[in-house]
């Protein structure tokens, strides 16, 4: 499964320095709802809220990948952010996570859902990656670079 | 040129004991005790040692010195990987009366050598050398092969009494592995003595009891360094198959020279580094433990070929002497006492043999001979360091060939019984 | 009447770092496969060691030591390439000596869960 189809250049953003994790979340789903359409920032904040309550989804690596599935909507994508010097997910043992990938999907698309999921995790546990995508001097850099590692997998 | 011998010697016995064709000829019953104890290996050291051949001479082994640091700096980290946190959780229940017994036995034994050096090495009682002696016979007394393919008549049952074997030898070598280190402290070699000068070489050893706190700190620092270097070297490497032998390779090493430019045996800071790796967290450990294991069979040839170059294959009628007496102790008390505990828990028309079993000296009683060689180069009118590393040779050589008599009688007696059945 | 079935394929991969097992799971997630069973397996090896070792006595009593995992899955025969490549590159290559083995067999019935 190849990313290109998820990610989008209008959802890949650099952001600020960010003092909490539902800041950030907020921040993230406000964003999200100004770019797609049929999507509204407050029940995706909620959505994506309730996910890390159930489970954080930050990784030892310092990335996070907050998710939810929604209703009314038909396509999947994924919005990428770096943001600058990282915020706290809410584990104590990983480090603050300063790559973040939201994805978004159908409520009826769970195993689309999960191949999303797993890709992401695949591309970001490959050695230098992270360091990579960390590098990218703005948002297109970023979709440019995240494009590029994809394609380096299978 | 004699190093170029040695070292080809080494090299291609290692691929031959990484062979397949070596590992089909290990699994016959004859193939396993010769094989496991190293036999093939140390004739071959011996034989090109020998003055006829002149191939080798024990003094050019030096050469190989850092090799053999090396070795048994490899073999004390393989040894140290086992001493994992829930060790005792897979302990089976008899192996601490079982080991009991033997470091008993052990202790019981250093006196009768004790004893019995005084007489036949001529050495006075309050000799350094005298206690020197008695203290590492006995820790060489210590344990038993771990190897128990010999041992049976039916093909792989994995029963108790194996497992029991087992484990007490690889506990038993642990122990081993820590009163070695602490002999090594004990009976410093004092300054040039390698070189033999005269008050030296007449004195052999001395003690100095205050170096065991202080060796073992050194060598507990130089280990937990090692180790978490070891740890966060092989984290950085990840996957990468050729960075993580660079980064083994280069821990082993580190271990062998640290230890020897401290003046510490590499065998013990081997063991502590491989004690503090296992504990701590991370795939990368499960890993290096297989890379170890599998270079388990050359690194012990490379040191059995050692122990047969640099020992010494004329003994003494006295130091002969001493052997006969450390084999019938271990005949008498190993294969009585243990021997029968053990028995009890192999299954039916196998006990004959696992009584045997404790019989056989342990394999790190060569590679312990081999590092004492180095290290305490004693060279006393009474007994040399060669000649002490022959004995340890000639002890493990006849107990592995009371193993292989009673493997043959053991084949004789089921024939005749199975002949007398059909018949 | 039964509806016809994709072919489908047994994949059989014998990991030899049981540490990857994680990864190759990801991965099939990712490629699409939906289900795979992973067993401890022991290698020739591990068991010729286990009766002959030298120094390392104890090594043999600890689970781990048996070494290597094997995945088994069933999955539509259009993903066994793309499975093979997966392996390759969590891996890193076939030909190395102790990575992975992998091979397919043919799947002549298939009952059970259907996802």
């Amino acid at each position: 499964m190849r990313l290109d189809q998820f990610l989008r250049p209008d959802l890949t953003f650099k952001l600020d320095a960010v003092d909490a994790c539902d800041r950030l979340l907020e921040m993230l789903s406000q964003r999200i709802a100004n770019q797609v359409e049929g999507i509204d920032a407050e029940p995706l904040f909620t959505a994506l809220q309730e996910r890390e309550q159930r489970g954080v989804t930050s990784t030892p690596d310092g990335v996070a990948f907050p998710h939810a599935m929604l209703e009314g909507i038909e396509d999947s994508f994924i919005a990428a952010a770096l943001v600058a010097g990282g915020v706290s997910m809410g584990r104590s043992e990983h480090p603050p996570c300063d790559v973040v990938f939201v994805l978004v999907g159908p409520a009826n698309a769970a195993w689309e859902h999960v191949r999303i999921l797993a890709r992401l995790a695949r591309i970001c546990h490959t050695p230098g990656t992270l360091n990579h995508l960390r590098g990218s001097a703005d948002a297109s850099q970023l979709h440019e670079r995240l494009l590029a590692e994809d394609a380096r997998h299978v | 040129m004699q190093l170029l011998i040695s070292l080809s010697v080494v090299v291609a016995l290692a691929l031959v004991a990484s062979s397949r064709s070596f590992w089909s000829l290990r699994r016959t019953a004859v193939g396993a005790v010769i094989f496991s104890g190293g036999w093939v290996a140390v004739g071959l050291g011996l034989l090109l040692s020998l003055d006829r051949l002149a191939l080798v001479r024990s003094g050019q082994v030096s050469a190989l010195e850092p090799l053999v640091h090396f070795a048994l700096g490899w073999v004390g980290l393989m040894v140290g990987l086992q001493l994992r946190r829930d060790l005792p959780k897979y302990l089976p229940g008899a192996l601490l009366r079982l080991m009991a017994m033997d470091l008993g036995l052990a202790l019981f034994a250093g006196v009768g050598i004790w004893l019995a050096a005084g007489w036949l090495l001529d050495l006075p009682m309050g000799h350094p050398l005298r206690w020197f002696i008695a203290a590492f016979l006995g820790v060489c007394m210590i344990g038993w092969a771990a190897e128990v393919r010999s041992l049976r008549r039916q093909p792989a049952q994995d029963a108790d009494s194996e497992r029991l074997v087992r484990a007490t030898s690889g506990l038993s070598s642990v122990f081993a592995l820590l009163l070695y280190g602490m002999l090594f402290f004990l009976f410093d070699t004092p300054a040039g003595a390698a070189v033999g000068a005269d008050a030296a070489r007449s004195m052999g050893t001395v003690i100095a009891p205050q170096r065991i706190l202080f060796g073992l700190s050194i060598s507990i620092l130089i280990a937990a360094a090692a180790g978490w270097l070891c740890h966060w070297l092989m984290r950085l490497a990840g996957r990468n198959e050729g960075h993580f032998l660079v980064v083994l390779l280069g821990v082993v090493a580190l271990i062998a020279g640290a230890a020897e430019a401290m003046g510490e045996p590499p065998l013990l800071v081997g063991m502590l580094c491989g004690a503090v790796l296992v504990n701590l967290p991370g795939d990368p450990v499960v890993r290096l433990k297989r890379v170890l294991l599998e270079a388990e069979q050359p690194m012990a040839m490379a040191i059995m070929l050692v122990a047969g170059l640099m020992a010494d294959p004329v003994l003494p009628g006295m130091a002969w002497a001493v052997v006969g007496g450390v084999i019938l102790l271990r005949i008498a008390i190993k294969w009585k006492l243990i021997g029968d505990r053990i028995a009890r828990t192999a299954p039916a028309g196998e006990s004959a043999l696992f009584h045997l079993a404790p019989l056989r000296q342990h394999p790190l009683a060569m590679a312990m001979a081999v590092g004492m060689v180095i290290t305490h180069p004693i060279d006393h009118a009474a007994v040399t360091g060669r000649e002490l590393l022959m004995m340890v040779i000639a002890i493990g050589l006849v107990c592995d060939l009371v193993i292989l008599l009673g493997k043959w009688r053991g084949a004789t007696a089921t024939e005749q019984d199975s002949g007398g059945l059909v018949g | 009447m039964s509806e016809a079935q994709p072919r489908r394929k047994l994949m059989v991969i014998i990991l030899d770092q049981p540490a990857l097992v994680d990864e190759l799971l990801t991965g099939f997630l990712d490629l699409g496969v939906r289900g795979a069973t992973v067993v401890e397996s022991r290698g020739m090896g591990s068991i010729i060691r286990q009766d002959m070792p030298i120094f390392a006595g104890l090594a043999s009593l600890f689970p781990e030591n048996t070494g290597s995992r094997m995945v088994l899955s069933v999955m539509a025969e259009s993903l066994i390439d793309r499975v093979f490549s997966l392996v390759e590159e969590i891996i890193g290559g076939l030909d190395k000596p102790n990575s992975a083995v992998c091979f397919t067999l043919p799947v002549e019935q298939f009952r059970g869960i259907r996802h």
